[in-house]
């Protein structure tokens, strides 16, 4: 048996203060009774906290757990607390503050986030949130903090994988044996659709890809310009877009594993070019998902395309026909990544090619669970980009986008620093998948992958409990789940 | 036990409104005391206290604020408490809030919509769901002749059980809760001839007085199971899986193993407790067979529970577990829990309570077995309208959790797992924070929430024609779902 993968987590201090959901208040009026609240905070809030006047912000917000002492006890009721608009105006719809705020705190201790009296979200969401998965009652592999658990292994492989083992008379194995790169989470990091990324960034992703043994797909010019060491080149995949010629890359393709390129009606020939220079490397089509991408997606498995990179835009709506991944969908009803993707490996299957090829998903890939999700929708990984930003702290101003300064200082980070960051948070990922995992009684990521058996989606639910006793439901019309949407993010 | 004010223990309640009187222009005359309803103005011999803003019900005169509108001076100003707006969630908004602590401190229903304390704004399954009463009931019947009591125990062995009330209290461990809040809620049990159940902590000796009314719960971790505890209790409760973590088991952080709690779960003092998950002796309902047995061997008498969460083969689950021998099938959907859980479990692993109870209804229905075992659920079970509204999905009981520590008064911030523990001593096993309330009084406020669902819960019966609540099991008529098609829009909604 391998060595145990596991991620090496530790607690990297925030850079920025940043915005909390709320704010404490103070007014004047202290008359120094000597049963003062600020002494009985168990939090030491008062104590510890600090005004930072670079930042404009208090370090208090962030100590305070928001218990309410010393609000309900001050005898003067001098505290108050309220809601913080810097924290609601963060993100999008999607990308709602508290996924932002979730997904700091994991990339600051590498924890599983924890907290108590029970759920307090919506009951369904759109997209992922539409989606249980199961758990089992008496499984295996066993959680027991005595002996330690059973080993999740979630490692996922990138490439053709071979659908039986043909013997010759000597009993040797006579397959074509295809290139196949092992990672050891089934996550790859994706090209990001923003961010002010300098060289700190650009060189954190590279090692975190070979600190975690994943994959990252940086853009080939850069990663020609940056002169990666051998050891690490591995882990990054270049991206050639449809423009960018093979030939001009030749000594970096035969450094690399894989290589990413744009679909389109040459990119067979593509194919055999980086073929030809390095026999060892896996190509991954990046096919954009839209009504149409289900018929290319087969066809392309069919013409023997080793992997294909599915990507949604960056909230997980399918493109209304090829886009660019940096852009939003335009398209009026766009399905979710994942039906988009459930679609493909159901006609993958269809068509016996399933396991001719890997299918990487993007877009919209937030937070653990829609790893599991997606994964459990068809896809063999999943690739993220913004949660990789948000571990340095990004607040999704998109100033970048107009070539602002970023508040956050994100092109200026510590390469050391960023690198525990997006390990830290990855880290978390992986622990959560193991909960998950273990949960469910599945053993190996790869075992997730289109194990439909183990999700419960919610139409089926409503129409299995509820349409015996409530008959038929109402379809939701376009306005209404857009206003559900924002009332979601709201919160 | 009487119904009985029991205020909140904190100097500045919270209120839905902040009412301010100008000191420098009011006279003293008294006249807000006279007009207030609701007693905000009040006096210490001749001097005006601080307004008791957190009693004020908002516009209580035709739209508008007596007290203002009478006040000479017009010294008197209201508005809206800017708190609110960081209050509440989506399964306990703001308003559910401050009404179940208004009903734990008063005992009474709060003025207003009856929707404002029964619903939550999730947007799905029991807030999405009505009650659909008949034009004309069936049978006129007086609320005061309802009968709310259950049975738990419906099969021909073991002792008989019945409860007062169509509902018992969860598991909540010593260590994850304080003493005060344990022996609040077996106070409120042995009062309401109900239950609660223990957790998996042991059976503190504080609970001794009341063990008649404590289920003694066993989980995989074992702690604090003896024969002695088990032989105490009239129903024994397996906890193979809990709806906050289904899967996951239980993690009790090193910082709240106490001296106390070490003791009790015969462990070290400030070394973490695991409860693995699952039990690592049941792989099969045979196995689940005998550890039914190995209870009904030290405790004949004893009903046995089983609590399980809620996987997609739940109603099968369920049908072992009858096979097996158990009294009860406890269901525990996956958006309730109190103390600390991954976040990522919360939501994602396991189907809501509200799904769950039909399927499993239907199921032992179809089996021939439903008459004989007692379904209970749990997992998000915030009020009168939920109570109602499971039993009539097909359960015949519930059990409650969050509620009682929203009694106690916790605000829901979370923060259960972290240092010392809650800071308002709820869920918390720290000497000092626990000393904060005396059980009396926690006893007390439960008691008063209790007495404010049992009132609805007759009115809502009576209503329906039904005498008794076990009548409305699985009587889905008496419900509405507002995104379904089928049924005719919700009376009251």
């Amino acid at each position: 048996m391998p060595a145990k993968y596991h991620i090496h987590v530790e607690p990297v201090v925030d850079r920025f203060l940043s915005p909390k959901s709320y704010v404490a208040l103070e007014r004047d009026g202290c008359l120094g009774c000597l049963e003062c609240v600020k002494r009985q905070c168990i939090y030491d809030v008062f104590k510890q906290g600090k005004y930072n006047p670079e930042q404009m912000r208090d370090s208090a917000d962030s100590l305070c757990r928001n218990c309410l002492w010393c609000v309900q006890q001050c005898k003067r009721r001098l505290f108050s607390r309220q809601s913080n608009p810097d924290f609601a105006a963060m993100g999008d719809e999607y990308w709602t503050p508290k996924i932002i705020a979730a997904l700091w705190s994991q990339a600051s201790d590498g924890k599983v986030p924890v907290s108590g009296a029970g759920y307090t979200g919506p009951f369904c969401g759109p997209g992922f949130d539409q989606i249980w998965t199961d758990m089992s009652e008496i499984v295996r592999p066993t959680r027991d903090g005595i002996h330690g658990r059973e080993y999740i292994n979630t490692s996922a492989d990138i490439g053709r994988k071979s659908r039986r083992l043909i013997f010759d008379k000597d009993g040797k194995t006579t397959n074509a044996s295809y290139p196949l790169i092992s990672i050891g989470l089934p996550v790859v990091i994706n090209l990001l659709p923003f961010g002010a990324v300098g060289e700190g960034l650009r060189e954190a992703i590279g090692l975190t890809a070979k600190e975690l043994n994943i994959l990252a797909i940086r853009d080939a010019d850069e990663l020609v310009e940056h002169n990666w060491p051998v050891d690490t080149i591995g882990h990054l995949a270049p991206y050639l877009r449809a423009d960018q010629p093979v030939k001009q890359y030749t000594k970096l393709i035969k450094q690399v594993r894989a290589v990413e390129i744009d679909d389109g009606p040459k990119v067979l020939e593509k194919i055999s070019e980086i073929k030809n220079l390095a026999e060892e490397a896996v190509v991954i089509v990046r096919l954009p998902l839209a009504p149409e991408a289900v018929k290319r997606a087969v066809k392309l498995a069919e013409q023997k395309v080793e992997t294909l990179h599915l990507f949604a835009d960056y909230r997980g709506n399918e493109f209304e026909d090829g886009n660019d991944s940096a852009k939003l969908s335009s398209a009026a009803n766009p399905r979710f990544v994942s039906e988009a993707v459930a679609e493909i490996h159901e006609a993958l299957i269809r068509a016996g090619l399933r396991d001719a090829v890997t299918l990487i998903a993007s877009g919209g890939i937030a937070l653990a669970e829609h790893v599991a999700k997606i994964i459990l929708c068809g896809a063999d990984v999943a690739a993220v980009d913004i949660p990789v930003l948000l571990a340095n702290q990004c607040r999704m101003c998109l100033n970048c986008r107009e070539n602002k300064p970023c508040p956050v200082e994100i092109d200026n980070v510590q390469v050391d620093w960023s690198r525990q960051r997006i390990v830290n948070l990855l880290g978390s990922w992986h622990a959560q998948m193991i909960e998950v995992l273990g949960a469910m009684g599945i053993r190996e990521a790869r075992r997730l992958r289109g194990e439909l058996g183990r999700a419960m989606f919610f139409r089926d639910l409503e129409k299995e409990s509820f349409g015996p006793i409530f008959g038929q439901r109402k379809e939701f019309t376009t306005e209404e789940i857009s206003k559900i949407k924002k009332q979601i993010s709201k919160r | 036990m009487k119904v009985r004010q029991a205020p909140e223990r904190f100097r500045n309640p919270i209120g839905r409104y902040i009412v301010l009187r100008d000191p420098g222009l009011c006279t003293q005359c008294g006249t807000c005391m006279k007009t207030c309803p609701a007693g905000v103005f009040t006096v210490a011999g001749r001097l005006a206290l601080r307004p008791k803003e957190w009693l004020c019900p908002g516009p209580c005169q035709a739209g508008e604020n007596a007290c203002i509108k009478a006040c000479p001076a017009e010294a008197i100003t209201i508005r809206k408490n800017p708190l609110l707006n960081t209050l509440g969630d989506f399964r306990w908004p703001v308003d559910l809030l401050l009404d179940t602590w208004e009903m734990a401190r008063t005992g009474k229903a709060p003025i207003g919509d009856n929707l404002r304390y029964n619903l939550g704004l999730s947007g799905g399954g029991f807030d999405r769901m009505r009650l659909s009463f008949p034009d004309k009931p069936a049978k006129k019947i007086k609320p005061d002749e309802v009968d709310l009591g259950i049975s738990l125990n419906r099969r021909d062995h073991g002792g008989r059980l019945d409860i007062s009330v169509p509902y018992y209290g969860g598991g909540m461990s010593f260590g994850s809760v304080s003493r005060s809040t344990m022996q609040a809620r077996a106070m409120v049990a042995q009062e309401t001839n109900s239950l609660v159940c223990t957790g998996e902590g042991g059976f503190p000796t504080v609970l001794y007085p009341y063990d008649k009314h404590v289920i003694t719960q066993v989980a995989t971790g074992l702690f604090g199971v003896r024969e002695e505890t088990i032989q105490r209790v009239r129903m024994v409760e397996f906890k193979y899986a809990q709806g906050a973590k289904p899967g996951l088991g239980g993690h009790l952080l090193g910082d709240k193993v106490t001296t106390a709690v070490a003791k009790m779960r015969e462990a070290v003092k400030g070394s973490a407790l695991f409860s693995p998950f699952p039990f690592h002796s049941v792989y099969s309902v045979e196995d689940h067979k005998k550890h039914v047995d190995w209870m009904r061997a030290i405790n004949p008498a004893a009903v046995v529970s089983v609590k399980v969460s809620t996987p997609t083969d739940v109603d099968m689950v369920a049908v072992g577990s009858y096979y097996a021998g158990a009294h009860v099938i406890h269901l525990d959907g996956s958006y309730g829990g109190t103390g600390a859980a991954p976040d990522i479990a919360k939501k994602n692993i396991a189907m809501p309570i509200e799904y769950a109870i039909p399927k499993v209804h239907r199921f032992l229905t179809e089996e021939g077995v439903r008459e004989r075992m007692t379904l209970i659920a749990s997992g998000g079970i915030r009020g009168a309208h939920d109570i109602i509204k499971a039993i009539a999905l097909g359960a015949d009981g519930v059990v409650i959790g969050t509620a009682d520590m929203m009694a106690l008064g916790c605000i829901r911030c979370g923060a259960c797992e972290s240092g010392r523990g809650c800071a308002r001593g709820i869920a918390t096993t720290d000497d000092e924070l626990a000393e904060q309330f005396d059980p009396q009084w926690g006893a007390q406020r439960i008691y008063n929430l209790y007495q404010v669902w049992n009132k609805q819960l007759r009115e809502i019966l009576a209503d329906f024609g039904l005498k008794s609540v076990r009548e409305l099991v699985g009587r889905t008529e008496f419900l509405v779902h507002l995104d379904y098609e089928g049924r005719e829009a919700a009376k009251n909604a």
